[in-house]
């Protein structure tokens, strides 16, 4: 590889795990939200379903942003294919955890774990606004 | 009692269908987002290659968005076919 290729991998591995440093941000801090907001109105088992459904797509995130760090050569359609098996990936570790917490979890609240998992993924969104802050300074 | 069955049959047939179309919806809507969102990708890495970084970073968080509804929907999914509250209504 290039030094041209080796300086654009360093700078798209910053870019991203800074991206996914800000979105987890404000993944944790919707999850312990809703957790709360869950223990209040429905009690613990609730708490902890909101904390399942939250922390399942944050550990998917992680797991995506691993793959996507995977150097990639710097072209277009490698980062592209790169991208979309790290999308991928992050689906299935989602998909996994939620059936484990669905099947083993005797106490658990549907709908809380749903509002977690929901203002969870939504929240990743809020990534988006950091990175295009830093992007206009 | 032979009521009882065939309305849970019944329920857990309509819901059966109701998860493959919420999974199927859910993924279409999905990948015709992503497409789109590829397709401008590559043609901004193809106008100026200097921005791959920074659009890399901003294509891997729309991703997450874009798949959001995707993984709500698989979770809703779940729900219906582990907990199924539609159940209820015949106990």
């Amino acid at each position: 590889m290039s030094a041209w290729g080796h300086k654009m991998e360093s700078v798209t591995n910053t870019t991203i795990s800074r991206a996914f440093s800000k979105a987890a941000r404000w993944q944790i801090i919707i999850t312990v939200l809703i957790s709360g907001v869950s223990l209040l109105v429905a009690g613990m088992n609730a708490a902890i379903s909101a904390l399942a459904g939250g922390s399942s797509v944050i550990v998917g995130g992680y797991a995506g942003m691993l793959i996507a760090q995977r150097p990639n050569g710097g072209a277009p359609g490698a980062v592209l294919v790169t991208l979309l098996k790290a999308e991928a990936i992050k689906v299935l570790v989602v998909a996994m955890l939620l059936l484990a917490v669905f099947k083993y979890y005797q106490g658990l609240v549907p709908l809380s774990l749903i509002g977690g998992l929901a203002g969870s993924a939504l929240a990743s969104g809020a990534g988006l606004r950091a990175v295009n802050n830093e992007n206009d300074k | 009692m032979e009521n009882t069955v065939q309305f849970m049959a019944l329920i857990q047939a309509y819901t059966g269908i109701g998860i493959g179309l919420i999974i199927g919806l859910g993924a279409a809507g999905a990948c015709i987002g992503i497409g789109i969102m590829c397709s401008s990708f590559l043609d901004g890495a193809a106008r100026q290659p200097e921005l791959i970084p920074t659009l890399q970073g901003k294509v891997f968080l729309l991703l997450g968005l874009i798949d959001a509804s995707f993984i709500i929907g698989v979770g809703l999914a779940m729900m219906f076919a582990f907990a199924n509250p539609l159940l209820a209504v015949i106990k």
